[in-house]
């Protein structure tokens, strides 16, 4: 069998593919970056039309070339073409599903917090047949459809990692009810519901139970969501304190996944907890920052400011590196076929790392170099060297699997 | 609103977190010794010792406790109070203590359980400023200090206990008194006649700073300021933080003639613009007005109320 795709010469770079969306700023950051290195722009295979069912993905994807896949949920009709369609998928676990009809009529569709199973199923949907398509055209995924699919789904992440002996902050369940929580809570201690598939803090309520009384902060976003009387978005962080309203709150968020975990104190930068983002490339630890916050939340949409790793205070940061870059290379052997990823660190303040994300779109740090370089050019002038490494692939012969 | 954020300058002095011995970086800072909730609370009395031991501790001027309650918010500051008290002869230039510099995300203010300051003004005789943040359990045992200059006590809600503490104290030095007097959601059942001690100018005859602030009821407490005996001394009233309104802001128009004043600061308010301007036309002196609140219908909320 010979290479039905493209041929190349030893010296060529191969090809990039990129699924995303035409107007989005990482695309665009991404064709700059291939240009910069004197590589040809990557052929953009936009999301709206692999949903809207042509076959640009077939077409697109030759033998020996590269895959990347963008964020998709930055763009509003990609995000209600997701939604569609995850429909079928939400209906079949008993998910109370926006048809496609509710959604051409919803304006509240537009929002990120709308039915976010949905739209995380229409999205772990078109992700399986872009892998079964890059798997019969013999073209080459940097991230691996499957590890994306995993990254958006916190619980099913963390125990992923936690199983390959990872320190994450404790994972104590998965919620079904209030009553349940409460179960789990007891009436002392400090824990962290999280959202299958939240982000910027979405879906994230910090509870801190002392005597049977507690107080719950969360992102105006997340009452926004799932208690939209009690949102008050001119504040970022608002903090509950009344059992019934919490409890309403939790019952609403139960049907889109939520857990509990143990939450780990930060250790703190002038008097302010904070944690890291780190940008991993090829099992490396390359950008980072750290993000300081006046709350639980350390999201940058939050309040949370960007800081240098070097203007850190604290002597127990000396080492700090070093454990990142033993933390970035544990969690880059569990998804061994993706190139890159922003992992989410906490420090304690006793100095342990946590991981507490893996984010499969994490590599838009700007104003950020490594070596010179921003993530995207660091990430392409990684990609040759990493694809020998990338286990159980044959493609690296230049010989498509058929 | 909340407090959001640990001091990063307290008595003048930058502020560093002291954990262990390379924490250390000299004497002209202000150290803050704490722990998370992950953290056993026998730490804070381990970090105490460390930080009483390091070389030119003898010339620490300013102490800050961060939090102290590892995992039990309802854990007291006396035992951290002891700690304290038992590193006083290593300490004899202190001058500067604050008990309670805890953020909101540490704990609920109204849940700090304090306990009684005075074994900290007897063990340390050159003290001139104590701060405390955090009502519950607070009190100051019938004490007399001759140094002390600066009290300052915040709460979500004073217990009118803690007045009248303060009333039986003797504190002959005493320049700066910085109450915030709460809710009384979380505290605050006091009065006007609890103030009256203070407001005579019998108790602290060098008072020149008397701070009523974060207080819900301060409508019913402005209109006795102007014929208070004290106010003749002070050349700063500081109102702010609470929710004056109208009512209680017409009543200062009185302060006219007021002696010494140099400043009324009334700053988070739900006074009328006209009123404001009313009153720095009519008053001789600075009066500060930032931070205008926009009343909720009849609700109008301090600046820290948990």
């Amino acid at each position: 069998m010979t290479n039905g795709g493209i041929f190349m010469s030893r010296n060529e770079p191969r090809r990039w593919n990129i699924l995303g969306n035409p107007d989005c700023r990482r695309v665009a950051r991404f064709q700059a970056a291939l240009n910069q290195r004197g590589q040809l722009s990557a052929q953009l295979i936009d999301y709206a039309s692999v949903l809207g069912g042509d076959s640009s993905l077939t077409e697109s994807l030759a033998s020996g070339t590269l895959l990347r896949i963008e964020s998709a949920a930055e763009s509003f009709s990609t995000r209600r073409m997701l939604l569609a369609y995850g429909y079928d998928r939400a209906m079949a676990e008993g998910y109370q599903a926006a048809s496609p009809q509710q959604i051409e009529r919803h304006t509240s569709a537009a929002s990120i917090e709308f039915k976010p199973r949905q739209l995380y199923l229409g999205f772990q949907r078109l992700l399986q047949e872009v892998d079964e398509v890059c798997a019969a055209s013999g073209c080459l995924p940097v991230q691996a459809p499957t590890d994306i699919a995993c990254m958006y789904d916190k619980w099913h992440c963390q125990q992923l990692l936690a199983a390959a002996g990872i320190a994450v902050p404790k994972l104590l369940g998965r919620i079904q009810s209030w009553d349940h929580l409460r179960e789990l809570t007891g009436n002392d201690g400090r824990t962290m519901v999280k959202m299958a598939h939240g982000s910027g803090g979405v879906g994230c309520i910090a509870l801190h139970w002392s005597h049977g009384r507690v107080r719950a902060f969360m992102s105006s976003q997340t009452l926004a969501m799932a208690a939209p009387e009690l949102a008050d978005l001119s504040v970022p962080i608002q903090v509950l304190s009344d059992e019934r309203s919490l409890a309403y709150v939790i019952e609403q968020l139960v049907p889109e996944q939520i857990h509990l975990e143990h939450w780990l104190a930060k250790a703190k930068h002038q008097g302010n907890p904070f944690d890291l983002r780190v940008v991993v490339i090829a099992g490396r630890p390359r950008h980072a920052i750290a993000r300081v916050g006046r709350s639980p939340f350390t999201n940058l949409n939050l309040g949370g400011q960007r800081l240098g790793l070097d203007q850190l205070d604290g002597s127990e940061r000396v080492n700090l590196w070093s454990q990142v870059e033993s933390m970035a290379a544990k969690v880059a052997n569990c998804f061994p076929q993706t190139l890159s990823f922003g992992l989410d660190l906490l420090l304690t303040p006793t100095g342990q790392l946590n991981v507490l994300e893996v984010n499969a779109f994490g590599d838009l740090l700007l104003n950020v170099l490594s070596e010179g370089q921003d993530p995207y050019a660091a990430e392409i002038a990684a990609t040759e060297a990493w694809i020998p490494s990338r286990s159980g692939d044959l493609s690296t012969t230049g010989i498509a699997v058929a | 609103m909340t407090i959001d954020q640990n001091y990063v300058k307290f008595f003048g002095l930058p502020v560093v977190d002291f954990e262990k011995p390379e924490d250390w970086k000299g004497p002209s800072k202000a150290y803050r010794v704490r722990v998370d909730w992950d953290t056993s609370t026998e730490e804070m009395g381990k970090r105490y010792e460390l930080l009483g031991s390091q070389a030119d501790s003898d010339k620490l001027t300013a102490i800050i406790v961060g939090a102290w309650m590892g995992d039990d918010s309802s854990n007291d500051s006396s035992t951290v109070i002891q700690h304290l008290v038992a590193l006083a002869p290593k300490l004899p230039a202190l001058k500067a203590i604050f008990v309670g510099d805890i953020t909101y995300e540490e704990n609920e203010m109204s849940w700090i359980e304090q306990s009684d300051l005075a074994p900290l003004l007897a063990a340390y005789p050159g003290l001139e400023l104590l701060q405390a943040r955090g009502g519950n359990s607070l009190s100051i045992s019938q004490t007399t200090h001759e140094n002390l200059k600066s009290l300052i006590i915040e709460t979500g809600g004073m217990p009118r206990s803690v007045l009248r503490d303060i009333s039986r104290c003797s504190f002959p030095n005493l320049e700066h008194l910085e109450l915030w007097l709460g809710t009384g959601e979380y505290g605050w059942d006091g009065g006007v006649e609890d103030l009256q001690p203070i407001l005579t100018g019998k108790l602290f005859p060098k008072l020149s700073y008397l701070g009523l602030r974060n207080s819900d009821a301060i409508d019913e407490i402005a209109p006795v300021l102007p014929n208070a005996p004290l106010i003749s001394q002070l050349q700063v009233l500081d109102l702010s933080l609470g929710s004056l309104s109208d009512v209680g802001a017409r009543p200062l128009l009185a302060l006219a003639s007021a002696g010494n004043l140099k400043k009324l600061d009334l700053s988070h308010h739900y006074i009328a613009p006209e009123v404001v301007e009313e009153l720095q036309a009519a008053l001789p002196f600075e009066v500060v007005a930032n931070d205008p609140q926009e009343a909720d219908d009849e609700w109008r909320n301090i600046y820290v109320s948990e």
